[in-house]
């Protein structure tokens, strides 16, 4: 085991244990969201915890505790504007969302505050754009640069 | 059939003291000590305590952190196990503690010397506080009051135990502690104590006009202040004076030569070493200057050695302005 480098072990312990929970979970889920008319195959599972892996490591995070993809899952599986053909590609594009932002406010927005905010915003005035999303997050983004508080921006 | 002997499996030697956990892992694994499921349960050990302490530290508001902070917050972690596992007397019973305990169970205990080691640091700067040398260089005073305080004030060894915080930036004499977190400041403290300790036998005038014969400016230079007036006392005994005003001559300087000309260092370090004895009859030293003494003039041995050659030993054993 090096003794400065630990960053290798922090990615292969993580890879190992979240790849195994997080699809059991998601497919877990299966039940729930198939209300709303959205389930997700294995392969499907499978794809959403590799795209987790990526936007982790693309933005130098490491999940040790909760599961993104399931809360994602949960808030948004009862949006109007996802249906079965784009429900899998839509998470991808949220998780990626998540994660950019969740740097980009400098860890200053807790994971329910940044969901609950991207939910109302891609149900409302996004229309269930993903860009307009991501156009949304950017003025957030801007405003926590500014030196404000997330609370005062939801007070707007 | 005869039993291996394992007692000398890893040397403490081999070992890293600023990262024992890691160091005694590694060894661990090469002398066949640690089997590939012991490491395992290690690791997921590990790993529980770090999203345990991730957790705390994102007061459970984010799943996700930085690999930066995750990286820091494993070293803090490493730190305070290595802690509890040097208090083990042999390297192969922190083995048998790392196979037969939780690693939860071992970072407690850690946690706990750490507090231990707070507590005594603090009042080891006060006690140097208390007697502490009248002295115009800044960074003598800085560092003792400002430079530690503030160590005190920003140590957190919940998610930062390895940190020092602070530059230290007085240089204490056998050298920087090569040593983490509260261990470095107690090893750091535990030197200036006794460096503080031997300065304030003498009179603070004394002290200035000596260090003055170095530089007008010695006020303003991070430099070390013991070692000179250590010289200076061991000099004046090497010449058959009383040490007390720490007033070395250019005709003690002569002698100083014939001292130290063609001697051996084992030779130069006897001589030194009987003049501390000396010291300590005619002064008020304390066990922990006197010892530490000891270890210091061995550090000065090739100083002194390279003077004699250059015929600059007015640089070593200075003569007061």
């Amino acid at each position: 085991m090096p003794k400065d480098n630990n960053e290798w072990e922090l990615t292969i312990m993580d890879a190992i244990l979240s790849r195994q929970q997080n699809i059991e979970e998601i497919l877990a889920f299966n039940n729930q969201s198939a209300q709303y008319g959205l389930t997700m195959t294995t392969q499907q599972a499978i794809a959403l915890t590799e795209s987790c892996k990526d936007s982790l490591k693309r933005n130098r995070r490491i999940e040790l505790n909760g599961n993104i993809i399931i809360r994602l899952i949960s808030s948004f599986c009862d949006s109007p504007y996802i249906s079965q053909q784009d429900y899998e590609e839509t998470l991808h594009e949220l998780i990626d969302l998540f994660y950019d932002f969740k740097n980009d406010t400098w860890d200053m927005i807790t994971d329910n505050e940044l969901i609950e905010f991207m939910k109302e915003a891609f149900n409302s005035n996004c229309c269930g754009s993903c860009e307009m999303l991501a156009e949304e997050l950017m003025r957030l983004s801007q405003h926590i640069h500014e030196g404000k508080t997330f609370c005062c921006y939801n007070c707007k | 059939m005869n039993k291996p002997d394992i007692s000398h499996i890893v040397q403490t030697e081999q070992l890293d003291f600023k990262y024992y956990f890691q160091s005694l892992l590694e060894a661990a694994c090469s002398g066949g000590l640690l089997s590939e499921s012991n490491m395992q349960k290690i690791q997921m050990d590990l790993f529980v305590l770090l999203a345990d302490f991730t957790d705390k530290w994102n007061r459970g508001e984010s799943s996700s952190i930085r690999l930066e902070k995750a990286q820091d917050i494993l070293s803090s972690i490493s730190f305070v196990l290595g802690v509890q596992l040097k208090s083990y007397p042999t390297p192969e019973q922190a083995v048998y503690a790392l196979r037969n305990t939780s690693l939860k169970s071992i970072h407690e205990k850690g946690m706990q010397i750490i507090r231990k080691k707070l507590e005594i640091s603090r009042m080891t700067q006060q006690r140097i506080i208390n007697n502490m040398l009248k002295t115009p260089n800044v960074y003598y005073r800085s560092t003792i009051m400002g430079g530690i305080h503030g160590f005190f004030k920003l140590y957190n060894p919940l998610f930062t135990a390895h940190e020092i915080h602070i530059t230290a930036d007085y240089p204490v004499h056998i050298g920087r502690p090569d040593l983490n977190g509260i261990e470095f400041i107690e090893s750091y403290l535990h030197c200036l104590e006794a460096e503080n300790a031997f300065c304030a036998l003498f009179n603070p005038c004394d002290i200035h006009n000596l260090l003055c014969g170095l530089t007008q400016d010695y006020q303003n230079i991070p430099m070390n202040l013991y070692e000179p007036v250590l010289l200076s006392a061991l000099g004046l005994i090497l010449t058959c004076h009383i040490p007390d005003r720490l007033n070395l001559t250019k005709s003690d300087l002569k002698l100083l030569y014939h001292v130290f000309t063609d001697k051996s260092d084992i030779e130069m370090q006897t001589c030194l070493e009987d003049s501390i004895t000396g010291l300590t009859e005619i002064m008020k030293i304390t066990k922990n200057s006197k010892n530490y003494a000891f270890i210091a003039v061995k550090k000065c041995i090739p100083t002194i050695k390279m003077a004699v050659t250059m015929g600059t030993l007015d640089k070593v054993f200075l003569i007061p302005q």
